[in-house]
């Protein structure tokens, strides 16, 4: 019976690990996309920046302060994106972190998914490897079968 | 004659204007919160964070001739990184101890101008308690003041400061703490673009 629950949990263990890696190539593959956080600038400075802009200046720049590369985000909210009308192959991402916004990041998913899968695959083989060792463990000539109380020697030696 | 009067009225007239183009001007720094934007940036391997302040004061004096003087202060309590626990551990005592040390300051009497809208701004940069020199190359523009008045900034001369730098938490005595090596990166970026008014 014991050793049915090791092999289960192990399996679950080592399933969950397989599951939470192929959860984090899911959603990197299907609700990830690439974009350049910027901490916007205020409408007027954007204004200003917009009217002192050359062909060949930093695009970014005009609309906010850019982070220096791209970041793989999780769904990002649509009404945070920007496509800037100077350079529409461009994808930015307002980020006002005075309000507390801090989209989840696909790099952080894969960092939780990989550790997961290491700590929830060493407890699986660890449970499997028990399992093992309960089965191969030799059985002891004791007379008695499991779970039944042994004869009293009195009784024995009186027949 | 007439030749002569006009050249005499045009020299007249640069001579009145050429002392106060080159006089030097001062610009006051943090005047409004949305005309500074500072960030922080770390590599890390469980996110990229991302950080800001829209708190600064100080001023910066333009020589045009290429010198100048400048003093800025950012607040460590003004620091946000979108994670309110974050923050707070950034400000407390295993970090930036924003009790014992509540400011972040720039300062020096070295401005080198290097083009036209380029200028080497070399100081003191105090972070931590701890002093270190710090040279950093930042784009200017002076922003007329009728331009200014179309983007609703008010009828008044402004200057554009934009620059970046790098800071490393460990030459300023911060010892990233054990348990979160790995989330943090010693190295920080730090962007800025400030508009100052006009004194």
């Amino acid at each position: 019976m014991t050793r049915r629950i090791l092999l289960a949990a192990g399996a679950s263990f080592l399933a969950l690990a397989l599951l939470g890696l192929g959860g984090a190539w899911a959603i990197d593959l299907f609700l990830g996309r690439d974009v350049r956080f910027i901490v916007p600038h205020a409408p007027e400075v954007v204004e200003l920046q917009r009217t002192l802009w050359f062909e060949g200046d930093p695009v970014p720049d005009l609309y906010g302060i850019p982070a220096g590369e791209t970041v793989r985000i999780v769904a990002p909210d649509a009404a945070r994106l920007l496509t800037p009308s100077e350079d529409p192959s461009l994808t930015l991402m307002r980020v006002d972190k005075e309000k507390g916004e801090n989209p989840l990041q696909v790099k952080t998913v894969w960092f939780a998914a990989q550790w997961g899968a290491a700590g929830l695959g060493l407890a699986g083989a660890l449970l499997l490897l028990w399992a093992l060792a309960l089965r191969r463990r030799p059985v002891q000539a004791t007379g008695t079968v499991a779970g039944t109380p042994a004869a009293p020697s009195s009784q024995s030696s009186g027949s | 004659m007439l030749r002569y009067a006009m050249v005499l009225s045009a020299v007249a007239t640069l001579s009145f204007i050429a002392p106060s183009a080159a006089r030097a001007q001062t610009y006051d720094f943090g005047v409004e919160s949305k005309f500074v934007n500072i960030t922080f940036e770390s590599k890390a391997d469980v996110e990229d964070i991302l950080g800001t302040s829209a708190s600064i004061s100080g001023t910066v004096r333009l020589d045009p001739k290429g010198s100048g003087s400048f003093r800025l202060v950012v607040p460590v309590a003004s620091m946000k990184t979108g994670i309110d626990l974050r923050d707070e551990h950034l400000r407390s005592a295993y970090w930036l101890d924003a009790e014992k040390y509540p400011n972040i300051v720039f300062e020096g009497e070295k401005l080198r101008k290097l083009a036209e809208g380029k200028w080497e701004v070399a100081g003191k940069f105090s972070l931590h308690g701890v002093t270190k020199p710090l040279t950093v190359t930042v784009d200017t523009s002076v922003i007329p003041k009728e331009r200014a008045a179309k983007a609703n900034m008010g009828e008044v001369e402004w200057l554009r400061v934009r620059g970046e730098f790098s800071v490393r938490l460990s030459d300023f005595g911060v010892k990233i703490p054990d348990g979160v090596v790995g989330k943090v990166n010693d190295s920080w970026t730090v962007r800025v673009s400030l508009f100052g008014k006009k004194q």
